[in-house]
């Protein structure tokens, strides 16, 4: 075995040098989460879909993807890792990786949780670390959303009148919290026009200098004051009005939203409105 | 900023947590856990907690976690209508109960 010759060896090396190197890294590891993060988007024939995540710190724990199914559905998923920085960016790797597995190989979104759980929940549970996670099957044909969830905040949904509620409640465990978890689904029917906004608390938790939080209210007039905007228009206002608020504040955490537009799919536009909401339940989440 | 006001009565071990429980402050109260030994029940009361996110969310985990592992109850008190709502929607109440029930 050789000796490190001394400009090789980390102990002799200047400072400036190991700073130089780690700062680098991490920039690198930005590129790589980035592009992980916003990678392509489906293509889609009808209605409209994106996805934006901005870190608090250079790389952060915030996820969302999308997989294209089969028939034509779009399964995404939205997910926020306990922490932030470079340690909440190793597990949010961990998840999409878990996410990308079993997506392929699951039929519904509950099913898709469970099997990320069963991955994850060893490593979680090591590290007393956890990821709360929603996903979400949206046919763009049908217009059909399922839904489950694993901790996290519920979408909001905004009717085509303007009306902007919670999709109906469903909680389940967050990822890493317990083994062996199954999760409950729900089925609602979006009608054209209709926008599910999907986020993480980073936006509603952003602070202005007062220590004033940016609140879901004021997400919600953001929705609200541009109903017709597409969704990539509508994103850019909701980053625009959290900066705004927070008057060049210091992000604190990570920010991500996934915006979905319904579009009038196969049905076209004499499809009968249905608006009932009829819980599907697939596994025993609380028992 | 955050206090923890630690009181004990035979086993049982009381942290009034005061302030923000969250990425900043996080340290001091895993280095106040890291102590607690020798007690049959640790009671974390919120009541006077301020602001908590993810990262509190993990030490209040950590806590349950350390208590299975060493033997103790954790049991979680004064705890206002918002962050109940969001122990509810994280299912940390859920991971409390079936822990302490004896599930892995």
């Amino acid at each position: 075995m050789s000796t490190p010759h001394a400009d090789q060896d980390p102990v002799r090396r200047p400072i400036e040098e190991l700073e130089k190197t780690l700062k680098r890294e991490i920039y690198q590891a930005r590129n790589i989460q980035n592009r992980l993060l916003n990678g392509k988007k489906p293509t889609l024939s009808d209605g409209e879909i994106t996805g934006k995540s901005i870190p608090a710190r250079v790389i952060g724990g915030d996820y969302f993807d999308f997989y294209t199914l089969p028939e034509g559905t779009i399964r995404i998923v939205i997910g926020d890792v306990m922490g932030k920085g470079i340690p909440a960016a190793m597990l949010m790797i961990l998840t999409r990786g878990a996410f990308r597995s079993a997506a392929g190989k699951t039929k519904t979104p509950g099913e898709t949780l469970t099997a990320m759980n069963q991955a994850l929940y060893e490593d979680f549970r090591s590290l007393s670390s956890f990821v709360t996670v929603f996903c979400a099957d949206w046919n763009p044909a049908t217009n059909e959303f399922v839904y489950a969830n694993a901790g996290h905040t519920l979408p909001l949904l905004l009717k085509a009148n303007k009306e902007v509620k919670e999709v109906p409640k469903l909680n389940g465990v967050m990822l890493g919290g317990l083994y062996g978890q199954t999760y409950e689904e729900r089925r609602i029917h979006i009608e054209a026009g209709d926008k599910v906004f999907f986020y993480t608390d980073g936006i509603i938790e952003a602070e202005n200098k007062n220590g004033v939080q940016f609140t879901r209210d004021r997400l919600i007039d953001v929705l609200l004051s541009h109903p017709a905007q597409s969704v990539t228009e509508m994103e850019q206002s909701v980053i625009d009005a959290v900066q705004a608020f927070t008057e060049g504040m210091p992000q604190k955490d990570d920010i991500t939203m996934v915006i979905v537009r319904a579009g009038y799919g196969i049905q076209g536009c004499s499809r009968e409105t249905v608006t009932s909401v009829e819980p599907s339940k697939v596994g025993n989440q609380h028992e | 900023m955050i206090t923890i006001r630690q009181s004990r009565n035979e086993n049982i071990l009381v942290f009034a947590v005061e302030g923000v429980l969250d990425i900043f402050t996080v340290d001091d109260f895993d280095a106040a856990l890291t102590e607690v030994t020798g007690v049959q029940k640790l009671v974390i009361d919120l009541s006077a907690v301020t602001f908590l996110d993810s990262t509190g969310i993990g030490a209040i985990l950590r806590a349950i976690y350390q208590g299975q592992d060493h033997g103790f109850t954790v049991e979680l008190s004064g705890m206002n209508e918002e962050i109940k709502e969001l122990f509810d929607t994280v299912g940390i109440l859920r991971v409390l109960e079936a822990l302490q029930k004896g599930e892995r």
